[in-house]
């Protein structure tokens, strides 16, 4: 029974690796059986210009500055106004980044790019989530790496692992297919990681008077964020990633409009959340949310989320600021 | 603790391991403690609820084996059914009652204030309390012993496989087999594993992909129309079998392998000619306790015409209501008993119709034609059983038939899923069929069991990777654990 046993699941492993490989290579376009069958939606070169930063990192060594999280963090850390004060940075956020996904990232970057400090973006909206959305966009638009497989299996999900698995077999077998990136409408990228708005939802029906300044009642309920064990552990293993790196790191939280924060019933509570962690590890954490700023809800921001190209102007000159500040005074 | 979940494939394997490991004397105890570790997994306080329905139910039965006086019989069988019935009407429908109570007081502009409970319910409450209650029934009229070891009565109660959504088992069944000495069989364990993979199949690639697109057009059932709706609808019928037939696969699966046999739940409902037959082949555990229980002692149809009627429209009412503490369920279960009382009165005028226009003559049309009105009246009270308010099922009803068969309309379709995924989620639907003709052919065990190893291990591994690859991953819970 043990060698019947052992050899079904022998060749059930070989069919395993053959399907991945065969379902990757198989379809209509980038549409193959195995984007379809992870249920996967993100297109190569589409969305966040995440093949673009993949592709730009490999420009960029010995930084000063790391930016990690969120399209909160590429759309807010402009690194062409930390250039202006002598800084060389990079934003390596990409969608809905989640610190796990954040943490494995970092561990395959860290020693090319070798920062001397490292900002790390937290946003409560990625707490709750198991990080599967990131690592769609990244299995797409990223080079197979072992620590694409460590995340997949971190992430616990079939759908990542055998992406993860998929991507393996094609970078083994040399067939990986090369992409480019797609240009989009409404942003464009900037080297270094930076993502700029350049159309304003100004003045558009749907947009940004519809959605934030009219300040019409949202329809659903404030939303309680209930964080994942496994993310607010993975802060905490960056943080120490960091640490035995012999760099720096604070963590921050980008400001956003205040009327948007009443979309979540206990940001309070993430945000001591987060304080507490930073308290712990020996790190500093700003919560732009709470430190007060010459940025206006109407004229600074984009939508209800994000700063628009006027509001990054503001804000990064008082971060980079503060950060000077904490060297003088050895923080 | 989800049966789709890495926990479960952990849990299972340690379980079978040690429970045959051990000596025969030790295993009822370490499988009751699993059965609780497996429930407690899911809201660890509530083990409590089971833990008093069998305390009483077990009370119960001994005080009535000792006595043959009816009254005192009666007064221990009353004690059970208010335990049982109290828990589940406290826990599932107080709140539906209050909320109800309240909607008719304000049409007199009563003002009632009674609050509601902010309880969850517990899973799996209406099938133990079932399960249970069953016991004590059988206990009363006598056609059981009242079970003398606690920890065999209690494993009977809790026994994980079948704990949180059945098979509802009988007492007469299960409890003989809880006592008795069980070996390791080889040819158990691969039935048992390939009746839990083809479950997890059913689950997991049919299920969980046919709900989010259910989900999608359900939940916003105002934004969409005509064949979206139809689609969905058809969708949510093989959704809610695939679901609870895959849910009663697994289950009988995990018991047999540990060397128990769990009734069989589902055989091809939509297969059915007629309403009637239909609820023998559809969650046939709940179906026959409702009969032997409820219908029967309410006089079957051994009565008049009208009582007969009556009898099938109450049962299916509470059998509605057994779905749920919601008025969707309760029209749901009324449209059934409609269905039934309608098809036994119109019998005659229907076999005569038949005899009028000879399609009696071609017997496979005839059986096709019942096959496909059975399927499209169950379709049209899913529903309501799926409706999230009897608004939205009226609504869905009403938008149902406006057509659209342009190419924007047809794209139109295209809801949740893209072409890709709605591809596999119509080749799944197609696969399950021509497994069930296979299956109602006989063929089944010819074609697969009959044929050499590596044919029968390409069929297993082509499921196992099906599942892996296009399963649906993201922990739904079975629809019926909600029950």
């Amino acid at each position: 029974m043990i060698r019947k046993t052992a050899l079904f699941l022998a060749v059930l492993g070989g069919l395993y690796f053959l399907s991945a490989f065969v379902f990757s290579t198989v379809g209509v376009g980038d549409q193959t059986l195995m984007k379809i069958a992870a249920r996967n939606p993100v297109a190569p070169g589409g969305f966040g210009f995440t093949l673009q930063r993949f592709q730009d990192i490999q420009n960029y060594r010995n930084l000063d500055i790391l930016f990690l999280g969120s399209s909160h963090c590429y759309r807010t850390f402009d690194t062409r106004i930390y250039a202006e004060h002598g800084l060389e940075t990079f934003n390596m956020g990409t969608t809905g980044q989640t610190p796990l996904n954040t943490y494995y990232l970092l561990k395959r970057y860290f020693a090319a790019l070798n920062p001397k400090l490292v900002v790390f973006d937290l946003n409560y909206r990625v707490i709750d989530r198991d990080g599967l959305e990131c690592f769609y966009d990244l299995s797409q638009n990223v080079s197979y790496s072992p620590e694409m497989m460590e995340m997949a299996l971190a992430i616990g999900s079939p759908h990542a692992v055998n992406l993860a698995v998929s991507k393996w077999m094609l970078h083994l077998s040399g067939l990986a297919p090369q992409f480019t990136q797609k240009p989009d409408e409404d942003e464009r990228y900037i080297p270094g990681g930076y993502v700029e708005f350049t159309r304003s939802l100004a003045g558009e029906e749907s947009g940004y008077e519809a959605r934030f300044v009219d300040q019409k009642p949202r329809k659903s309920p404030a939303r309680t964020v209930v964080p994942r064990e496994e993310q607010l552990q993975a802060i905490r293993d960056v943080i120490r990633l960091v640490k035995e790196n012999n760099a720096r790191i604070i963590l921050a939280t980008k400001p956003e409009p205040p009327q948007n924060l009443g979309a979540i019933a206990n940001y309070e509570k993430i945000s001591r959340t987060f304080a507490e962690i930073a308290r712990e590890e020996g790190v500093v954490y700003y919560d732009f949310n709470k430190i007060p700023l010459p940025l206006d809800p109407y004229a600074h921001f984009h939508d209800r989320e994000y700063l628009n190209p006027a509001g990054v102007e503001i804000f990064n000159p008082v971060l980079i600021e503060m950060l000077y500040q904490d060297v003088r005074s050895g923080k | 603790m989800l049966f789709n979940s890495i926990e479960f494939l952990i849990f299972f394997p340690i379980v079978v391991a040690v429970f045959f490991s051990l000596p025969q004397r030790f295993r009822q105890v370490f499988l009751l403690a699993a059965s609780y570790y497996f429930y407690m997994c899911w809201k660890a306080e509530y083990a409590i609820l089971i833990l008093v329905s069998t305390l009483i139910d077990y009370v119960a039965a001994l005080r009535m084996g000792k006595t043959a006086e009816k009254s005192a019989r009666t007064k221990y069988l009353i004690l059970s059914l208010a335990a049982n019935l109290g828990l589940l009407f406290a826990f599932k429908y107080a709140n539906f009652f209050n909320e109800s109570i309240r909607a008719v007081l304000e049409q007199f502009n009563i003002f009632y204030g009674f609050p509601g409970f902010d309880w969850l319910l517990p899973v799996g409450i209406s099938f133990y309390t079932f399960q249970s209650m069953s016991y004590t029934i059988d206990v009363y009229r006598g056609e059981k012993e009242p079970e003398r070891r606690f920890t065999t009565f209690a494993l009977y109660v809790a026994f994980f496989p079948q704990l949180v959504a059945g098979p509802i088992e009988r007492s007469t069944r299960l409890l003989p087999q809880l006592d008795r000495a069980v070996r390791f069989d080889y040819d158990r364990l691969i039935s048992g594993l390939r009746l839990m993979l083809w479950g997890f199949f059913k689950k997991v690639v049919i299920a969980d992909r046919l709900a989010i697109y259910v989900n999608q057009v359900y939940n916003s059932p105002g934004e969409y129309q005509g064949l979206t709706l139809i689609l969905a609808t058809y969708f949510f019928a093989f959704q809610i079998y695939c679901d609870f037939s895959g849910y009663s696969d697994i289950a009988i699966g995990t018991a047999r392998i540990m060397g128990y046999d769990l009734m069989l739940n589902f055989r091809q409902p939509y297969f059915s000619q007629s309403i009637a037959e239909f609820w023998k082949r559809w969650h046939i555990s709940l179906s026959t306790w409702f009969k032997d229980y409820l219908y029967i002692p309410l006089g079957g149809n051994r009565v008049s015409k009208p009582r007969w009627y009556f009898n099938l429209l109450a049962v299916f009412l509470v059998s509605g209501l057994w779905h749920g503490a919601n008025w969707t369920f309760v029209l749901w279960g009324f449209l059934h008993g409609f269905y039934l009382v309608f098809s036994i009165w119109t019998q005659k005028a229907r076999e005569a119709l038949a005899g009028l226009v000879k399609i009696d003559r071609f017997p496979l049309l005839q059986r096709g034609l019942k096959i496909f009105l059975t399927f499209h009246l169950v379709c049209f009270s899913w529903v309501f059983f799926r409706a999230n308010s009897v608004a939205d099922a009226f609504l869905i009803l009403g938008n149902l038939l406006r057509l659209d068969f342009s190419p924007a309309g047809l794209a139109a379709i295209n809801v949740a899923l893209g072409w890709g995924e709605l591809l596999i989620a119509l080749g799944s639907i197609l696969l399950l069929e021509v497994f069930h003709l296979l299956e109602r052919a006989g063929k089944l065990r010819t074609l697969v069991l009959g044929q050499p190893r590596m044919f029968r291990w390409a069929i297993y591994y082509a499921l196992i990777l099906g599942i892996v690859f296009f399963g649906v991953f993201n922990h739904t819970e079975f629809i019926y654990f909600q029950f």
